[in-house]
């Protein structure tokens, strides 16, 4: 059973009749283990998509089942509960808390969770070294560069161990050296640890460090391509 | 999530604008310590007329002439003369008295070499006055029943009667005049101003005898005033004076007493009702402070919770259920007025202990104390946790309403 299943699915802003229809019929898979880049321009209905799929947004129709189930099989409490278990964001923007230690920052999702307070410690010092940053855990976040700052956010991500990661543009706010570091951790993470991870971006370049990219253009599924070995990018590359 | 992680949450929530939180919590710090302030002064007052009052006696019992019912006459009716007096005196009658005087009041001036006076002359038995007012003469002594006996005429002065009359001459052994008839000054009172009813510097106290002999011509009592062998016994006292009048004035079964009996403890419940009744009127008044402090709080609240969507968005977005996004924006309301509450007492507190200070030092009000009001401490940080929570709970569950999207949205 795949981890993700989309059959027909439909997005429409506002009041049905008079809204604006921003997805007009998805249909795809993601399994478990895969690394996925969704790929469109702005306004082509990706970040909307990325949103329906972590239980963050409703959709107008269609089906969406992750782990086999629909989001309205679950409370809102029990989708709260589902977004702090099996999924970890990573968005554009950080979202941090920007006075608070890089420590305290990824211990956010483990205090919604229920995991028992002894092992939290254990858990985010795991996390804080997946992604190189042992040397800053006391450090507040707004003392750090972007793309430490964006390795918080996936070592935030990572500390309940999901199920799947979610990137919005990760890249989005770096220069092109920490762009490619954060590549690189979501590399290695899929590599080395079997993390399925879906990536939403506008630039092809970060697309390919996927294996998967599905391009959406006006809502629609452009093309649905497996990268052969020799296309994938590699973290090098990103310098150049 | 835990109550602890949310407290620690909600602490952090606060300190990322401190000036802010001050300031937030200011309504909630002036409110408190007024009421603070309010309790204690108006304790310290309480205290301090209770004090007075009860320093004439809380073993003291008086009976006066006319029943509950104002038809019978008041004080201006005859109705109580020797006959009732020697009955109380009784001790198979009233085994709990310890000493009884009747009293007169008698209305006039004194006189001396042409200076003259308007002073409250009251004839009684002098020792008993002074038991139950605690007044001594300063110079002199008091007369004693065999003045009584002999209806001598004798008197002892306040200290004012005495400047007024004679300035700084001497004063004991000169004789004054009350409505012609001379009277020997035996004892003079030391200034002690005003003592519960009476201001002692302005009395004259003559034998009643005398006084209803020489001054009135009558052979009624205005009053007779008795005090109790302990205070305990001032119920069983009321009790067997009551029954000692009903049968020396012929009372029969179900018909109502012509006479009142008042006891000390009466007038200091009275009293004490109405103190209390004003510290709480004004309690309340201060108490709509807080409620206005509460909605400065409720919109502040309401600022942070716009402030800080994005916050609350992530929070949503990492798992944190409607209910976390409550408590802990709850949470810091009701940390923010218990604060506000506690420095309120201590501010409380202090101004009132530097008030007391005040008081007795540089005025001459005597048995003035400093008064802790804990129940007004429980009260006045209850009072502000409770508001942090009845104006947070809007603020709160706007913050849990917000749909994590809009809010991580939100620029």
């Amino acid at each position: 059973m795949a981890l993700f299943e989309l059959q027909n699915l439909t997005k429409t802003y506002g009041t049905e009749g008079i809204g604006t229809e921003v997805l007009h019929g998805i249909t795809f898979s993601i399994e478990r283990g895969e690394f996925v880049s969704i790929m469109g321009p702005s306004g082509s209905g990706k970040s909307t998509l990325l949103h329906i799929l972590g239980f963050l947004d409703d959709y107008t129709s269609g089906e969406y089942r992750f782990g086999g189930k629909r989001p309205n099989d679950y409370t809102e409490d029990e989708q709260a509960q589902i977004r702090n278990n099996e999924m970890g964001f990573v968005f554009q923007a950080f979202n941090l808390l920007p006075k608070q230690s890089v420590y305290d920052n990824i211990q956010l999702p483990l205090s919604y969770s229920g995991v028992p307070e002894k092992f939290w410690k254990e858990k985010i010092e795991r996390a804080i070294e997946q992604v190189g940053l042992t040397h800053r855990a006391e450090y507040e976040t707004y003392k750090l560069s972007g793309g430490e700052r964006q390795r918080v956010a996936i070592a935030r991500a990572l500390v309940n161990d999901p199920n799947v990661i979610f990137a919005d543009e990760p890249t989005g706010n770096l220069d092109s050296v920490s762009g490619g570091a954060v590549m690189e951790v979501f590399q290695e993470l899929h590599q080395n640890l079997k993390h399925t991870i879906v990536l939403i971006t506008h630039e092809r370049f970060t697309a390919e460090y996927a294996k998967r990219i599905i391009r959406i253009k006006d809502g629609l599924i452009e093309q649905d391509e497996v990268l052969a070995g020799d296309r994938i990018r590699r973290p090098s590359e990103f310098h150049k | 999530m835990t109550l602890r992680h949310t407290f620690q949450t909600a602490v952090d929530g606060l300190k990322i604008n401190k000036t802010r939180a001050m300031l937030t919590i200011l309504g909630v710090v002036i409110g408190v310590a007024a009421i603070i302030l309010v309790m204690s002064i108006g304790g310290s007052a309480q205290g301090l007329i209770l004090g007075q009052i009860n320093s004439l006696g809380s073993d003291m019992v008086v009976v006066q002439p006319g029943g509950s019912d104002i038809t019978t006459g008041g004080i201006f009716s005859q109705t109580i003369t020797d006959r009732d007096y020697q009955a109380i005196l009784k001790k198979s009658n009233v085994p709990n008295l310890a000493e009884a005087t009747p009293e007169v009041i008698v209305p006039g001036q004194v006189a001396y070499e042409g200076e003259t006076y308007t002073p409250t002359i009251i004839g009684i038995k002098a020792d008993v006055f002074t038991d139950a007012f605690n007044v001594r003469p300063e110079q002199g002594i008091l007369f004693d029943q065999s003045d009584v006996d002999a209806k001598s005429k004798v008197a002892v002065i306040g200290s004012e009667v005495k400047n007024k009359l004679f300035g700084a001459s001497p004063a004991i052994g000169k004789y004054i005049k009350i409505k012609d008839q001379k009277f020997r000054v035996v004892g003079i009172f030391g200034e002690k101003g005003q003592v519960a009813f009476f201001d002692i510097d302005k009395l004259v106290l003559v034998p009643y005898t005398s006084a209803q002999t020489y001054l009135l011509g009558t052979d009624y009592y205005n009053e007779i005033v008795m005090r109790a062998d302990s205070p305990d016994n001032v119920d069983k006292l009321v009790y067997e004076v009551t029954q000692t009048m009903r049968e020396s004035h012929d009372i029969s079964l179900g018909e109502d007493d012509d006479f009142t009996v008042r006891t000390q403890q009466n007038i200091v419940s009275q009293l004490g009702i109405v103190t209390t009744a004003l510290t709480l009127l004004l309690a309340g008044m201060v108490g709509i402070s807080l409620v206005v402090g509460g909605v400065g709080i409720m919109n502040i609240m309401l600022v942070s919770v716009t402030e800080r969507t994005k916050e609350i968005g992530l929070r949503k977005a990492l798992g944190a259920t409607k209910q976390d996004i409550t408590r802990q924006f709850l949470f810091e309301s009701v940390l923010l007025t218990g604060l506000g509450g506690i420095i309120g007492v201590i501010i409380g507190l202090f101004l009132a202990f530097l008030i007391s200070l005040i008081i007795t030092h540089a005025t001459t009000l005597d048995g003035w104390k400093f008064v802790f009001p804990i129940s007004s401490i429980v009260v006045g940080v209850g009072m502000s946790v409770g508001i942090g929570l009845i104006f947070g709970i809007y603020p709160a569950r706007q913050a849990a309403k917000k749909s994590p999207i809009e809010a991580l949205r939100y620029e």
